[in-house]
């Protein structure tokens, strides 16, 4: 029985998946560059893995194998995480843009956009005359009405605002 | 040395990881923020548009390696702190591998000692990266 845990079975493979899970466990933390520790995660869990069943068929010690395996079993589930995160955030932005979008209709009605735009019509038109004369002219104008615009979006916004805090 | 301790798992654990730390170092060695020739490129740059915070690292590293740290701190505010890591880490390892081979009856403080710094290390470089 003494000589059976002496047994070198399983070592070198649990000291490999020591090794990756570790590697994998400190970048599995870091931000962005955490998706790639899944690739040394789960290299670790299959060596740690084959160690462990080596090591229980000798009989031999599996205390470095045990540790091994939780390791890259953490670190590969960190790494999971993250990627669960980056996969879900695109569909998170849509979703708020559709959010947005949907507000931004029920603030401004039809006739508003209808305003808006016989405005911005006219201001094409205006464009379309300008001359050396009438230039600074129509450039106050459109920057008033750039400036009235613009406020009305901030307006929006904070009513926006004011409504996620209230949910 | 002690032949019989070089291949202790410790010891083998060790000088692996001693090779890893120096991979990072030559990567950042061959590797510059000047051509920008990365093989690994930011992926929440890429897919939201915007910098995150590991934003810039390699490039940080690699201006760490030529001893540029003003242009390091610009890259990457975390990666001096990162680099440190590395850096203790190596030569800890090698550290380590010398206590083992002159105090091999005392194997089991040392490896806890170790464990327990390195996490402590990693938790303080890495604590603004990751929080």
């Amino acid at each position: 029985m003494e000589e059976n845990k002496t047994s070198n079975a399983g070592q070198g493979l649990g000291i490999a998946g020591l090794v990756l899970g570790i590697i994998a466990l400190i970048i599995s933390f870091i931000p962005c560059l955490g998706v790639w520790a899944i690739l040394p995660g789960i290299v670790a869990i299959v060596l740690s893995a084959i160690g462990f069943s080596q090591a229980n068929k000798a009989n031999a010690a599996k205390g470095l194998v045990i540790a091994a395996l939780i390791i890259s079993i953490i670190g590969t589930a960190i790494a999971a995480w993250q990627i669960y995160m980056f996969k879900s955030a695109p569909s998170k932005i849509e979703k708020i843009g559709k959010e947005i979008e949907k507000a931004m209709k029920d603030e401004f009605d039809e006739n508003d956009v209808k305003e808006l735009e016989e405005a911005m019509e006219e201001l094409e038109g205006e464009i379309e005359e300008v001359s050396e004369e009438n230039a600074e002219e129509i450039g106050k104008a459109a920057g008033k009405a750039l400036k009235e615009f613009s406020d009305e979006v901030k307006k929006t916004n904070k009513t926006l605002e004011d409504d996620t805090t209230n949910e | 040395m002690d032949i019989k301790h070089l291949k202790h798992p410790y010891h083998i654990i060790n000088l692996t990881f001693a090779g890893i730390f120096l991979l990072i170092f030559i990567y950042s060695g061959i590797f510059s923020a000047e051509k920008n020739n990365y093989p690994i490129k930011s992926a929440c740059k890429r897919i939201t548009g915007k910098p995150c915070k590991s934003t810039g690292l390699s490039r940080s590293f690699s201006e760490i390696v030529r001893f540029n740290f003003q242009r390091a701190q610009k890259y990457n505010k975390y990666a001096i702190k990162i680099f440190s890591f590395f850096l203790i880490e190596l030569l800890l390892r090698f550290f380590i591998s010398f206590l083992i081979d002159k105090r091999p009856t005392q194997i089991k403080s040392i490896i806890f000692f170790d464990a327990l710094f390195s996490v402590i290390l990693y938790v303080y470089c890495f604590w603004g990266l990751i929080f």
